[in-house]
């Protein structure tokens, strides 16, 4: 059973000036326990999908279409709003990038994990005693597991934390308290968009640290968003590099990192600072992002790729499987590895 | 929220007070040479000019208006500091505090009704328009709020005077004297009054309700953008929970300011209105102390209608500061 299936996932934008595909038909699979990631570099569509498979996107203005959407075997596709809302924070919850806007201003961020004991805990119940009803105070009790959810993320005081308002924490202690949030009901999969960009590098280590530690003793699987490799490399079992709204190379992270395939996934590698660098200097993927409303024939990458063929300009290449689970969407992969050696 | 802030707070609105105190003391008196001119009785025949003259000064003394004007001014200052407001120049002399105590009362009733309808409404039109955004609802409040915004109240109430009172005989369009001096809290009195004030109140409201509804909406559509309202969502609350629990309480902000705006406007905010269906409030009584100059009721209600606006003003910040926990007013960051 996998803790996240998704096929076929597509995201339209209609706006003004034309239509945005943010999305074009991706393909995650995470199991149980695992981590995978979703690395591109910003707008090539990370974000919308994390959206997407909370059913988080308004529609409209977004068209959502897909063929799978399962949760630890679940069908979650066809839930309706009501039924999505006991799905979301239970079986399935969110870490946001800066929480500093994630978090409400004027709510003590005791009182905003509070509300999620409260709308999935089943508080009135004993842990082990379901059925047999015996009246406890379900704000107490609410009170009581938010603390011991603070604590779990390691923030000291948290009796004085609870009552702190999100202004008055610094910032990985705020990202703290949204992972206290969204390990709360002990959910199958969490979806970490961006949780460290906002934080200091130091401070992003320890949060990473804290992410990972939980995941292992929860065994929860985690779909983690990033443009960053870097984070990637300690975090993630399975990686998926998204170009354009498109999986361009999907790989275990070892794999990747060893013998990157696609063109735009070296030019990731190249951009990561390492301590055993002798190049002197960075490789750059030239140019930038194209705009997701006149995207180039053919692969999307072509124009910023140094092995661009004819046929990579008329012909946009599928995502073909090798062996261990491996996909590739690049029609001339191996003579790049090939004249690599 | 410090109490050294507090109180410096306290005594910078004290030293304003004073500030509006003395520029309503002198800004009527200037110009006028002679303001006790129009109370001194007719010369009569066989009075000697230096006779004339002696009576003009007792009638001064009697007004207050004798010395320079500096010389009232510290008198009436003096007068002030012990509480007492001084006595009008309507006939019978009555107590300035007494004449304002009988009108107050009345100009409460249209300013806070209006108050609390404007702000009721407002806020639940403004929701939904929110919530309809783009819909016929939501087009439906824009296009009010140009045409009140264009729309003074006063014309609004000339309308609603004409068509609703004098035209269809719904509502009066001209109160009715006696209610006032009828007036015993029995239930004919009061939906008496309610009658009456219908057409004032409702003059005031439509164009109260239509800019608590437009602000409500904004700040509502705002906020509804805020990463905070995904993560609540993204935390499995349920609709009702989102709307009430963290998108209105942080769209709510604004509008505390905006209605503690309008509480500083309760007293003197009706001065036309209540011109226009003679209603017997503040209003008309400055309006008539006006022209009488009767100054010490006129300083009177400006000193009261000042006093109302600076202290609703101070509470206001005091409360914002309590709804939301980022404001720390006066503390250096």
């Amino acid at each position: 059973m996998k803790a996240l299936e998704v096929k076929n996932l597509k995201v339209v934008f209609p706006t003004e000036e034309g239509i945005v595909r943010a999305v074009e038909g991706i393909d995650i699979e995470i199991e149980q326990g695992q981590c995978a990631a979703i690395v591109g570099e910003s707008g090539c569509g990370k974000s919308v999908t994390s959206l997407a498979v909370m059913k988080l996107l308004s529609t409209p203005p977004a068209i959502v279409r897909m063929d799978k959407l399962e949760m630890n075997g679940m069908d979650i596709l066809h839930l309706t709003d009501k039924q999505m809302q006991q799905v979301r924070g239970k079986d399935v919850s969110m870490v946001f990038q800066d929480a500093l806007t994630a978090l409400n201003p004027v709510m003590t961020v005791g009182k905003q994990i509070d509300e999620i004991f409260l709308a999935h805990g089943k508080l009135n119940f004993l842990d082990g005693q379901e059925g047999q009803k015996k009246h406890i105070n379900v704000r107490k009790e609410a009170k009581r597991r938010t603390i011991e959810a603070l604590k779990l993320v390691g923030i000291s005081d948290a009796e004085l934390r609870y009552k702190a308002y999100p202004h008055q924490l610094s910032g990985g202690m705020r990202q703290r308290v949204l992972i206290a949030m969204a390990f709360a009901c002990n959910p199958h999969l969490i979806i970490a968009d961006e949780p460290t960009t906002a934080l200091d590098v130091t401070i992003q280590a320890q949060v990473l640290d804290i992410l990972k530690d939980l995941q292992k003793k929860q065994n929860t699987a985690l779909m983690l968003i990033t443009h960053d490799l870097s984070i990637v490399m300690n975090m993630a079992d399975v990686i998926y590099v998204m170009y354009c709204g498109k999986i361009v190379e999907k790989a275990n992270t070892r794999e990747l990192f060893m013998k990157p395939l696609h063109p735009y996934t070296m030019g990731l590698l190249g951009s990561i600072a390492r301590l055993d660098d002798k190049r002197g200097k960075f490789v750059q993927i030239p140019s930038s992002l194209p705009s997701p409303m006149r995207k180039p024939a053919g692969c999307y990458f072509h124009p910023r790729c140094t092995y661009a063929t004819d046929r990579c300009r008329q012909e946009m290449p599928h995502l073909e499987e090798l062996e261990n689970g491996r996909c590739i969407r690049c029609w001339n992969y191996q003579e790049i590895q090939n004249a690599g050696k | 929220m410090k109490t050294s802030y507090v109180i410096k707070r306290i005594l910078l609105t004290v030293f304003i007070f004073f500030v509006v105190v003395t520029l309503c003391f002198f800004i009527p008196r200037i110009g006028v040479s002679d303001p006790a001119s129009r109370y001194y009785p007719p010369q009569t025949a066989g009075m000697t000019d230096e006779e004339y003259e002696i009576i003009k000064e007792i009638t001064r003394e009697q007004y207050g208006l004798d010395g320079t004007t500096f010389e009232q001014y510290v008198r009436y200052m003096t007068q002030l500091f012990h509480g007492d407001l001084g006595t009008s120049y309507q006939s019978g002399s009555p107590k300035v505090i007494d004449c304002i105590a009988e009108c107050l009362p009345w100009t409460l009733v249209l300013s806070i009704t209006n108050l609390l309808i404007s702000l009721v409404i407002g806020v639940l039109i403004g929701t939904m328009a929110a919530w309809k955004r783009g819909r016929w609802q939501d087009r439906a409040l824009l296009n009010a709020s140009t045409f009140t915004t264009a729309l003074p109240s006063f014309f609004i109430a000339l309308l609603l005077s004409f068509y609703l009172g004098f035209e269809l005989e719904i509502f009066p369009a001209y109160t009715d004297q006696n209610m006032v001096s009828n007036f015993d809290w029995s239930w004919e009195a009061i939906s008496t009054v309610m009658y009456n004030a219908a057409l004032p109140i409702f003059s005031m409201a439509i164009g109260g309700i239509v800019s608590y509804g437009q602000s409500t909406r904004n700040s509502v559509i705002a906020v509804s953008g805020d990463e905070f309202i995904l993560t609540a969502k993204a935390k499995g609350l349920s609709n009702n929970r989102v709307i009430y629990g963290h998108t209105l309480r942080n769209a709510m902000l604004p509008i505390v300011t905006q209605f503690g705006m309008n509480i500083s406007g309760l007293i003197g905010g009706a001065v036309v209105i209540e011109k226009i269906f003679n209603w017997n409030g503040m209003g008309t009584l400055f309006l008539t102390a006006n022209s009488n100059n009767d100054y010490p009721l006129m300083m009177g209600i400006m000193i009261f209608m000042s006093a109302f606006a600076l202290v609703a003003n101070l509470l206001t910040d005091f409360v914002y500061s309590l709804l939301d926990p980022r404001v720390t007013i006066g503390e250096k960051r």
